[in-house]
């Protein structure tokens, strides 16, 4: 199989639907079966990688499309975390689930975790990939093209082939960006607040991550007492792309087992 | 400039048949127990004329180098010399749990009260046949272990690791280290990717000059990537980043010390004396004495022979089915050997080349006796040390590195 043959595979087993929900119409992508896995994406906008085509094939999967990204139209209206947060919170019910895991990348892991503080009952374990709730160490993002893509991927080669947003959506999405991030690197009143966070969470960052300081992990750490931290090698800030087996392979660990994914359960003895 | 010496821990008793890896049957456990003694109180002489640090390293199942596990003899000599500078000049990583290295590593900087030393290094071809490693993996666990380690000592919060190779759910190294962010931190340099990979990392570097490793004619362009590879990631190295290993006879005279490196075979070629390739067979000889090179290779040793040469290409990333014909061929670069003066003038010549404010010294080697070492190191801490010392240092002249590049 070529990379171009597998780049035209990813995704390809998700169906689009649409919800209804706080005045907005939201696209979501589902496939698979089995306990229901919801996904947020990151500032780049949605995307299908091989890592949610593995997930696929042991979760019901569904992957939102959050209200001014991608095809969507520009947000005008939504002014902070919170508001995003309820809003992805009702376009989650308009599906009719009613508890879900729920894993959420960059801005879609902030989300997600207040999505998680808002809504603990309905949370049952939650993943969040480079989140962008604390934001501290960070280096000044580079002007150049090659630095620039570095920060997000090791390996922009792999499927699905790195391309940074275009003009077009920069515009779009760029003021609810702003609007979103307008808060303290160290967000003391979301760090009180994971203090009681009682939700299984994993926390992963790549360790080449240049968007995301992954020094942050450890805040996660500290903060949620449930909360396991784990670096992902050889990855930058989008880890489902650069090594999207190794995210799936953790990550389904970690869903189908709990806390007790901390304990190996793959077989050590060579022959009997 | 400071200086260190890399004791190499010689079985001094009858020496078994060659091959590797040597043969157990031959040890006379009381032999091995004189030997480690040597090694350890050649330790004490050499800071009592004024070395600076005392490095070991890791060699497995080899009556060359009885030095499984190196860390304790570094914990046996912070206990013998409180205060000392001491490292591991390294550990084969890719043969063992980097995590465990992490925690042994930040032990041993508290033993020595935050004056210890890191080495990481991939091992001699023999390395990966002792605890069955891959060695077309080597590179790939290498660098993915330095970087485990690097945070295993620097995390300040539980964490996991998934990597390539290791995968750890949970990682807390109580102690971490006195030094922060970590002790100095040393890879071997010996091809461009090492040179990148350390300059990328802000690695210390480490350039040994010995039979079988590097010569001058590739140090240059390595040190050079190092220092470019340093800069594109915000950083600059200066000679204090560089060490530089050599081997050193130090004689009265220059006659003498010819006359010693003929009779007792010095230098041996360090990937021979390892792996024990090329030993005169046991049929009638003394393998102390000097190779002859006529006389026939034990039989294992040329069966062996490829498939060391195999496991070389592994290491430098040939890919694996590339026939294992030729070997891959090592530049012996000039020692350090003669008299006081001589010796000063050969640090001078080669330390203005090479920009390294390091300088280990191995004293060890083929046939030499115990009193011939104790002989060199003494002269070389009486008579060398105080001359260089007296020099302008090429310590912070980040100038002259990055100028000499």
């Amino acid at each position: 199989m070529t990379d171009q043959s597998v780049a035209e595979e990813i995704g390809s087993a998700f169906v689009e639907h649409f919800v209804d929900a706080d005045g907005f119409r939201v696209r979501y992508w589902e496939a698979g079966s089995g306990d229901p896995v919801v996904m947020f994406h990151g500032g780049g906008g949605p995307k299908f990688t091989i890592a949610q085509d593995i997930l696929a094939r042991k979760f019901r999967v569904l992957t939102f499309e959050m209200p001014g990204w991608g095809a969507s139209e520009a947000n005008t209206r939504t002014q902070n975390l919170d508001e995003l947060a309820e809003t992805m919170a009702q376009a989650v019910a308009a599906t009719g689930l009613g508890q879900y895991h729920l894993l959420g990348h960059s801005i879609g892991g902030a989300t997600a975790l207040v999505l998680t503080l808002a809504h603990p009952d309905r949370v049952r374990q939650l993943v969040l990939e480079a989140p962008a709730t604390f934001r501290t160490g960070n280096v000044a993002h580079s002007d150049d093209p090659a630095a620039r893509a570095r920060a997000f991927r090791v390996h922009p080669e792999r499927p699905p082939v790195f391309t940074p947003p275009g003009p077009e959506q920069r515009a779009k999405t760029g003021p609810l960006m702003q609007r979103l991030q307008d808060r303290p690197a160290y967000d003391e009143v979301v760090a009180a607040r994971l203090e009681k966070l009682e939700t299984l969470t994993l926390v992963l960052f790549g360790t080449e991550d240049g968007v995301v300081s992954p020094e942050n992990g450890a805040i996660y750490k500290k903060l949620i007492p449930n909360a396991t931290f784990i670096l992902v090698y050889d990855a930058a800030h989008l880890i489902q792309q650069d090594r999207p087996e190794a995210f799936a392979d953790v990550t389904i660990d970690f869903l189908e087992r709990g806390l007790a994914f901390l304990i190996p359960e793959v077989s050590s003895l060579i022959n009997p | 400039m400071k200086f260190g010496i890399f004791m190499v821990a010689r079985y001094y008793g009858d020496p078994p048949s060659p091959g590797w890896p040597s043969r157990p049957v031959f040890l006379k456990p009381d032999a091995a127990t004189q030997s480690v003694g040597f090694m350890l109180d050649a330790n004490v002489l050499a800071h009592s004329v004024g070395f600076d640090f005392f490095t070991f390293a890791e060699h497995h199942y080899n009556f060359a180098q009885l030095s499984p596990n190196p860390m304790l003899y570094a914990s046996a000599l912070t206990q013998r010399l409180p205060g000392a500078h001491i490292g591991i000049l390294g550990i084969d990583l890719p043969i063992n749990n980097p995590v465990r290295v992490a925690e042994e590593y930040a032990m041993l900087d508290h033993l020595t009260g935050g004056r210890s030393l890191i080495g990481l290094l991939r091992g001699t071809p023999n390395e990966y046949m002792t605890y069955g490693t891959n060695p077309w993996e080597s590179r790939g666990r290498f660098e993915e272990g330095v970087l485990l380690i690097k945070k295993a000592l620097t995390e300040p919060e539980p964490f996991g690791w998934e990597g390539k190779y290791y995968r750890y759910r949970t990682i807390a190294i109580w102690p971490q280290p006195v030094q922060k962010p970590h002790p100095p931190m040393l890879i071997s340099c010996s091809s461009e990717n090492s040179a990148a990979f350390a300059g990328a990392n802000r690695l210390d570097v480490g350039f040994e000059i010995a039979a079988g490793f590097s010569g001058y004619d590739r140090i240059r362009d390595w040190r050079k990537c190092y220092i470019e590879t340093a800069q594109e990631h915000g950083w600059t190295p200066t000679a204090n980043n560089i060490l530089c290993r050599q081997h050193c006879l130090v004689a009265d005279t220059d006659e003498e010390a010819a006359e010693l490196s003929a009779r007792e075979g010095w230098p041996e070629p360090i990937q021979d004396s390892i792996i024990a390739h090329g030993l005169p067979s046991a049929a009638g000889g003394d393998p102390y004495k000097k190779r002859d090179s006529t006389a026939p290779r034990g039989r294992q040793a040329e069966a062996m022979a490829p498939v060391v040469n195999l496991i070389r290409y592994g290491m430098s990333g040939i890919p694996k089915g590339t026939p294992a014909g030729r070997p891959i061929p090592h530049t012996a670069g000039p020692l350090l050997s003669g008299s006081p003066e001589t010796v000063l003038r050969q640090i001078r010549e080669q330390t203005e080349f090479i920009g390294n404010n390091r300088l280990e010294l191995v004293f060890t080697g083929a046939h030499l006796s115990q009193a011939q070492i104790r002989r060199s190191i003494q002269l070389f801490g009486e008579k060398v040390i105080p001359s260089l010392r007296h020099e302008v240092s090429l310590a912070a002249s980040t100038a002259q590195a990055a100028a000499a590049v």
